[in-house]
């Protein structure tokens, strides 16, 4: 276990220094003059020359990087263009955010996917198995951008309208103001994971071990829980870290739907639509480490849960 | 010296083979219900976005200020926008936008990824660095690497095509290397090797071909992905931009107006929805035809 940790370890780190390249080179990478592109095209030399020595563009581009990486482990991502306040402790704060979310989401979307999926394989081809399976297709593909709008408008202004109370539609402050963001995020989510719970579930319910356990006379219940479902967890593990990835993708849409002071909504509006790069890249590079670490995360956990994978 | 006719008639066999599989393909395709239902949905969006000047009902960037906001009529039966344009122009108007998104992107990915995989799953050196490049493109999730992209190359719609495609590649370099990983230690190909084969022909005529199938279950989910990614860009201010009659843009304005008039974002989502579920269903019908043992799977 110990030396597959350090394999897994040691393929993380190239990762992150391209990761940390890419990231820097953002804001050089811009066709023609960076400054010029952010300070807009009224902008005086002063100006231009402030945002050059300030982003350190006037030095060679190895320079930078090695600047940049150094500043980087010291945790300082600079500063803002507009504001001028640190970026660091602003990523950080909006990050807690965004995990908070997505973190709910998960929760909601583990719960619902694995019921539906176990329901699925239990009855596979009956009426529970279709209807969650639709439920399963139209999940993954509706624009979670427009399920918020859908689930804002019926549970937060209809029901204030019908019985004169609805739920917070946008903002973070209680947990009320969880549940429709959390939910609409999840979806997607709950969606993958009914259907690898199924399939996985539906293969191993057909193993030899479940009909020896029958045999020797076990409740169909505890053949469920405690023969299959344990096994079935195991793809499941891997799909929760790979549908990670895709909530974060979806909380930039689902933050930006209600309002939610998360990272996505940083890096879009108030990153890239006003060209404020240093926070872009702060929280462009925050999300990528985050999303590795996860992943590194769920690696670690799949050798732990299934032994066959470190010895391969 | 290469035996010019053992060359050809194993490339012959190949060939005969691919004509064979694709009307089997047709006949299964036509016994599941679903992948039909996926497949008719897909055509009827792309024959809105073809037939688009002769059969939506409106201009779809005339205002009308005295309709603004007008629900549902027979004039237009999904009422009218912000600015009195009909919805349902505007619709099939969008969907060309979509469909070309969506095909354009993955015409890149499939460009890019397929070769990069080939040669990162033939070669065993250049392998250990292309998994890096792929494993860095990765650490970005989804939509996260196109917006990175985004920032780069700047807000509009042909980056986000551009955009949305890169981010694909990794996808297809990962499953075309993995298919290239089995296929390089078959028979044929050492048997090819052993005619004298150079390595291109090899990788192009006897390998990829019999790539095709995950490549084209993988690019038809992929166009889905594609038109949710765009839309969601263009819900975000980072692609096409107002008058556009852009599926995410529509839902981004008449979102300002969902309490009185909630049928300005109801319609373009659910076009976006629809005709994601069309490229879904026909890509998992798809892959349970091509590659059973996937069936199920995601």
């Amino acid at each position: 276990m110990l030396g597959y940790i350090a394999r897994r370890l040691l393929l993380t780190i190239p990762t992150l220094l391209g990761v940390t390249f890419l990231v820097f080179a953002v804001v050089r990478l811009q066709p023609g003059d960076p400054a010029q592109e952010i300070a807009g095209q009224g902008a005086t030399k002063e100006i231009l020359e402030s945002i050059r020595q300030e982003l350190g563009l006037d030095r060679p581009f190895l320079i930078q990087y090695v600047d940049f990486m150094e500043k980087l482990f010291r945790g300082n991502l600079g500063r803002s263009l507009k504001t001028k306040e640190p970026v660091a402790p602003k990523v950080w704060n909006r990050f807690l955010n965004t995990l908070e979310l997505t973190a709910v989401a998960m929760i909601i979307a583990i719960l619902i996917g694995s019921v539906a999926g176990i329901i699925s394989a239990i009855r596979p081809y009956s009426i529970w198995d279709n209807l969650s399976m639709l439920g399963a297709l139209f999940g993954v593909s509706m624009p979670v951008f427009w399920q918020g709008i859908m689930l804002m408008l019926v549970f937060a202004l209809w029901l204030e309208q019908w019985i004169g109370w609805g739920l917070p539609a946008t903002g973070r402050g209680t947990l009320l103001h969880l549940i429709l963001p959390a939910l609409t995020l999840g979806t997607s989510s709950a969606a993958i994971i009914a259907r690898m719970t199924r399939s996985t579930m539906l293969e191993i319910l057909r193993q030899e071990y479940i009909l020896t356990a029958h045999a020797k006379g076990a409740s169909s219940g505890a053949v469920i829980f405690k023969h299959a479902l344990r096994n079935a967890l195991i793809p499941v593990v891997t799909v929760v870290g790979l549908t990670f990835g895709g909530l974060l993708s979806g909380a930039v849409l689902t933050e930006t739907v209600f309002a939610w002071p998360g990272i996505g909504r940083l890096i879009v509006e108030e990153g890239i639509l006003t060209r404020d790069y240093p926070i872009v890249q702060g929280a462009i590079l925050m999300v990528a480490l985050g999303f590795v670490l996860v992943n590194l995360l769920v690696d670690l956990l799949y050798a732990y849960i299934d032994p066959r994978i470190r010895y391969d | 010296m290469i035996d010019k006719t053992a060359v050809s008639l194993t490339e012959k066999a190949s060939e005969g083979g691919l004509a064979q599989r694709k009307e089997t393909l047709w006949r299964r395709l036509r016994k599941s219900p679903s992948a039909m239902l996926g497949l008719s949905i897909v055509l009827v969006f792309v024959t809105a976005g073809f037939l688009a000047p002769w059969i939506a009902p409106h201009d779809p960037l005339r205002p009308d200020f005295g309709r603004a906001r007008e629900g549902p009529t027979w004039d237009s039966p999904l009422g009218r926008d912000e600015l009195g344009r009909d919805i349902l122009s505007r619709i099939i108007y969008g969907a060309r936008i979509s469909l070309w998104i969506g095909f354009i992107a993955v015409a890149i990915g499939v460009a890019l990824g397929v070769p990069l995989g080939a040669v990162s799953g033939y070669y065993g050196r250049l392998d250990i660095f292309v998994q890096r490049v792929v494993d860095i493109m990765l650490a970005f999730p989804g939509l996260l690497l196109a917006i990175v992209l985004i920032s780069i190359l700047g807000v509009g719609l042909s980056n986000v095509m551009i955009a949305i495609g890169i981010a694909s590649i990794p996808t297809y370099a990962r499953l075309v290397r993995g298919s290239v990983l089995s296929l390089r230690e078959m028979d044929y190909v050492t048997a090819a090797r052993a005619l004298g084969m150079s390595d291109r022909r090899i990788i192009f005529r006897h390998i990829l071909p019999n790539c095709l199938a995950p490549i084209i279950v993988q690019s038809t989910l992929q166009v889905a992905t594609a038109i949710l990614f765009a839309a969601g860009l263009g819900f975000l201010g980072l692609g096409a931009k107002p008058p556009m009659p852009e599926w995410g843009v529509m839902l981004s304005t008449g979102r300002d107006y969902l309490r009185d008039w909630p049928h300005i974002a109801t319609f373009p989502g659910l076009a976006i929805m629809l005709s994601v579920l069309g490229f879904n269903l026909l890509g998992d019908g798809l892959r349970d035809i091509l590659d059973p043992r996937l069936r199920g799977k995601l």
